[in-house]
Formats: structure tokens, sequence, C-alpha cells
């Protein structure tokens, strides 16, 4: 069965613009299972919960895996993820020093995703770059730090041949939901204004989830919205 | 301690006794940007906690209205003594004093007006998720970010949102992204 894994930043972007309610539906059209890891669990969940500003987006996300619309990957991915921790975290060398990239449960659910040849859905820049381009990211540290980046190319080799995924981020799955008629509700015409609602649905979901932490540039959600047409 | 490290965050805590003295913002601004360099490599509590410390005094400083509030004098002689001692216990290689003449400084907020207290405990606590806003524009992830400076990853995903941090970082012509995501729900 085809699967998803998402990072805890896509949850979060979700949940921060009300957007967590379009998951059941893009599960039940997907046809297939959503999953999170438990660290996932843990940021997402269990520990907002106990603090006083993020427990009620905490209790909606439970709600979706108290309805299975979320399902938490039971078995040990601790040899995985730590293979993937320690590749990544000794890729970058400055100032004779291996910088620390990543965090386990970033890489945990990189390698549920890997294990399961499912589509990792991270809203995050960091573990995208180091997926997708690598070197791009060394050049960004160069950049910032007037430093010389050193690359590990054992490592790099060694992760091109472990990791196998494709990347998509919340502002591809708001997409997915737009076109899908999820969001149709939020598009009726009323005689009160002349907008374009299709055109501001598309920009409202792809900036709210930008400001709210989604990684897309303005360029890219400019060329999205011109993809769909306007 | 590696010794170009220790003489790095030397001379950070030293110029910020000076700066701090003069209450020069800009020199105090300028060094907490400095401080993003060693915390982004190394990512240690020393890194962590003087970037937090150079950060907060910044912003507390830059409060002139604070000056005439009760306590303010007291308190801002204990920054002094504390950063003068911090500076000593890392000369020495006492991390563990040196860490905590750091926190007593976040105490001593304590002496003031009770009106301003919770502000300026709110400083320290807003220059931590800033400081893990300037580590993720530089390449650390949010995770590692948000563990770093030991901040909650929904805060610092609401905050880096806010700043252009996603304007670098293009990896995939977003068209073809979209249409794979797409072909998963045909």
């Amino acid at each position: 069965m085809k699967s998803m894994v998402f990072d805890s930043s896509t949850i979060i972007s979700l949940s921060l613009n009300n957007l967590l309610y379009l998951l059941p539906e893009l599960k039940h059209r997907f046809n297939g299972q959503f999953f999170i890891t438990n660290e996932v669990k843990k940021e997402i969940i269990d520990k907002p919960i106990q603090s006083k500003k993020f427990k009620l987006e905490a209790l909606q996300i439970h709600q979706l895996i108290l309805d299975n619309t979320l399902e938490i990957y039971g078995q040990q991915l601790e040899k995985q993820t730590q293979n993937l921790l320690n590749l990544i975290n000794n890729l970058f060398k400055a100032e004779n020093h291996f910088i620390k990239l990543v965090d386990p449960a970033e890489v945990e659910s990189l390698a549920l995703a890997n294990l399961l040849k499912a589509t990792y859905v991270v809203d995050e820049r960091t573990i995208r770059m180091i997926i997708e381009n690598p070197n791009e990211l060394k050049n960004l540290f160069e950049r910032k730090l007037h430093t010389k980046i050193t690359i590990n190319q054992e490592n790099l080799k060694e992760l091109k041949k472990e990791i196998n995924v494709n990347i998509i981020r919340s502002s591809e799955l708001g997409l997915v939901a737009y076109s899908l008629g999820i969001l149709k509700n939020l598009v009726q015409k009323d005689h009160l204004t002349n907008y374009n609602l299709k055109h501001e649905l598309v920009d409202g979901i792809l900036w709210g989830l930008k400001l709210n932490g989604c990684a897309i540039s303005q360029e890219e959600i400019e060329q999205a919205e011109k993809a769909e047409g306007f | 301690m590696q010794s170009g490290f220790k003489d790095h965050l030397l001379d950070i805590i030293s110029q910020l006794v000076e700066a701090v003295k003069k209450k020069d913002l800009v020199q105090i601004k300028e060094l907490s940007n400095q401080t993003i360099h060693s915390l982004t490599i190394f990512q240690d509590n020393l890194s962590r906690d003087i970037a937090v410390m150079t950060y907060s005094l910044f912003k507390i400083l830059g409060r002139t209205d604070y000056f005439e509030k009760k306590g303010w004098d007291k308190f801002y002689s204990t920054i002094l003594e504390d950063l003068s001692m911090a500076k000593s216990y890392l000369e020495n290689d006492e991390v563990d004093q040196y860490t905590n003449s750091l926190t007593k400084i976040q105490k001593s907020i304590n002496l003031l007006d009770p009106k301003i207290q919770d502000a300026l405990k709110e400083v320290f606590e807003e220059s931590k998720i800033a400081k893990a806003s300037r580590i993720t524009e530089h390449g650390i992830s949010l995770g590692q970010a948000a563990s770093t400076l030991k901040v909650s990853p929904w805060e610092l995903q609401k905050y880096t949102g806010q700043t252009g941090i996603s304007e670098k970082g293009i990896t995939k012509d977003i068209k073809k992204r979209i249409e794979f995501a797409k072909s998963l729900f045909e």
C-alpha cells in the first residue's frame, strides 16, 4: 500500500493555518497510509499538550490519530535513523568541526519514508536540501558563515546511495486539496465582493503556509499560481 | 576547550563588558551577530549562553524607559559584575561557574520593579527564539536549532515563517513538484 510520512514541520504548518481538517479527506483520496513516527508524535502532541500555548493544536492533532487519519509507525527505526544521522551530521565541516545539521526526530521520519518507499512530506528546508541539493546547502553555509565548508564526499556518496525519496511540502498538499475541490466551500461567491475567490484562495493557502514555516519562496508561490492558471 | 574557540568567546565577552559599560547598543548588536558564527558551527552550551545573553542585553539596554524604574541601578551593576565574573571564569576554564554567572544575570531581574519583571523575562525567551532562527537561516534544520537553543519547534517555526529564510533554498522546479503531488491522488 502506498504511503506518506509526515515530518513535524508539515503538521505544524497545517495546524497553525487551521488546515488539519484537510488531512482526512486527502487520505481518503490518496487511498493509502499517512504515517508519523513516535518522535514526531512527541513533538506535535506529547510536549505541546503539556504547555498552554499549543495545547489546543496538540489536541486537534491527537484527534487525527484517534480517527486513524495519521498512524504512528510502531516498529523500531533506531538502526536506520542512527546510520542516517551519522552520515548527515558528519557531512559538512567548518573550522575542522563537523556541523550538526539535523536532529534525530527529523532523521527518523526520513528513515521511515525511505524504508517504506513513501513520499516524504516535509516543510523544513535543511533536510530537503540535503536530499535534493546538498551543494546548494554547502554554498548557503559558506555565504552565511564566510567560511570554507568541506564536504565529506564518502558520506555524501553513501547518502545518495541510501536515500531514495520524493519530497513534497504542505504547500503542494494545499494545492492538491484545492484542485480536488476539498476547499470549495471557501470559494462561494457572494454579492459583496468582486474578488477572484479561487485566486485569493490559492494565494491565501500558499502564503499562509509560508508565513507559518513552510519553506516555500515567493518566487515558487508565483510560479505555482501561474501553474494553476492565475 | 579548544584554544581558538575559547579565545573567540573571551573576545566577545570582553568586548561585551565594555559595550555594556558604555551602553553602546551598536556594539552590543554587532557582538550579538558575531555569536551566530560559533553557535552555528559548534552548537555548544557556552556559545548558546553568550549568544542569548548578548541579544537579550541589546534588547534590555535599548529600553531606556526602564532606566528610571525601581531597582534599575542595582540590576545594571549586577549585570556588569556578573559579566566580568563570567569572563574571569572562562579565562580559567571554570565552565560551570561561567554558566552560573550568566544565569545570575537572568535571576537578577527579580531586583527590578515587579511591573517590568515579566517583560524582561520574556526578553530572554524571545532571544532564544531569535538566535535559533538565525542559525536556521544559516542552514541548520528547524529541529536541530530548536534543540540547541532549547525552544519549542512550534514557536520557532512560527517565528521563522515571518522571516525571509525560505527565499533561499529552491531545490526543484515547483511545477514538477506539484505535478508529482497531484499524481499521487489520481
